[in-house]
């Protein structure tokens, strides 16, 4: 019945208190910040738990959301926030608790079971930790612009950064993970150029 | 996004944002909306968790005002204690207390104990 009612209704229906309005708003808009929040935490459960935090802070704006932004946009900027907070508690967690020499390092996520062949999953294992250790002000650069697939101005709106700002970050972010990731990408390049002569 | 990326590596062969994409998450664990609405109405039975959302709420609009008032009470309270009394004692017609006042033994109003006196 919801599938195909416009975002500002179903958003309507949920401030009057419809419950299936509301999931259906879940169920449409959970790819957008699962891709923000995974891309910055990692999988697990503190991804799934700041993916919940994200609705149940936009339930709770309801009476106050006006549509001014789009709702993805308005929904990704609720997630990367939640998700730039998790990050500094992590830090916190392992500037207390871990020993000096690796408070620096970012925390290890629970190991999460990948599909796919085991070369496929090292090179998934390495570009996580390649964005694990990109610092807390480019990471956010790279998951919108180029893992989210985001515009360089949506990217901006969502940071709340100048253009340029984005673009010289990811740049410099992009020149990183080149450099970590240079035996992957030359790996995947003759599959890449099969596909492209598919 | 058609744009022209010229910031991103991805012009150039071999870069690594198809990496990138390919690691993409579009989901959480299967039962996703179930837990969020789970949690929701958990959060709405509870009336603490219900407080604080509603203070998380107004809170914006309300620390701007509080503020005001604090500054303005406290403003207050610096002017009437130049003059010997806080606001709160001329708000409530407390004559100023000295601290030779204080110390002075505590006595019953002479007026009242005669006056019972003489009923009995």
């Amino acid at each position: 019945m919801h599938a195909l009612t416009a975002d500002h209704e179903l958003v309507q229906l949920a401030r009057d208190g419809d419950e299936r309005a509301f999931r259906e708003l879940v169920d449409r808009y959970e790819p957008a910040v699962a891709a923000v929040v995974v891309g910055m935490l990692g999988p697990g459960d503190d991804a799934d738990d700041v993916g919940q935090e994200t609705f149940i802070r936009f339930y709770r704006a309801l009476g106050s959301f006006r549509g001014e932004a789009s709702l993805k946009t308005y929904l990704r900027k609720i997630a990367m926030n939640l998700s730039l907070n998790a990050l500094k508690r992590r830090r916190r967690f392992a500037f207390r608790f871990l020993s000096r020499d690796r408070a620096g390092e970012p925390l290890p996520e629970p190991p999460v079971m990948m599909e796919g062949d085991p070369e496929q999953r090292e090179a998934q294992a390495r570009v996580r930790a390649a964005i694990d250790r990109l610092g807390p002000r480019h990471r956010p650069v790279v998951v919108l612009r180029m893992m989210d697939g985001c515009s360089t101005r949506e990217t901006a709106e969502i940071l709340g950064l100048p253009e340029g700002t984005v673009l010289s970050r990811l740049s410099r972010a992009m020149r990183q993970l080149e450099d970590e990731l240079r035996p992957y990408v030359e790996m995947d390049a003759p599959a890449r150029t099969e596909e492209v002569a598919r | 996004m058609n744009e022209m990326r010229p910031e991103s590596p991805a012009g150039r062969e071999g870069g690594v944002e198809p990496l990138l994409r390919a690691h993409r998450a579009d989901a959480f664990e299967p039962g996703f909306a179930w837990r969020v609405m789970h949690r929701l109405r958990a959060e709405q039975a509870d009336p603490v968790a219900a407080l604080a959302a509603v203070v998380q709420r107004y809170f914006l609009r309300l620390a701007p005002a509080a503020g005001l008032a604090t500054v303005a009470l406290a403003l207050l309270n610096v002017r009437a204690a130049s003059r010997g009394q806080t606001a709160l004692e001329a708000v409530l017609g407390l004559p100023p207390v000295t601290v030779e006042q204080a110390y002075q033994p505590f006595q019953l109003e002479p007026a009242a104990t005669p006056a019972r006196e003489g009923k009995g």
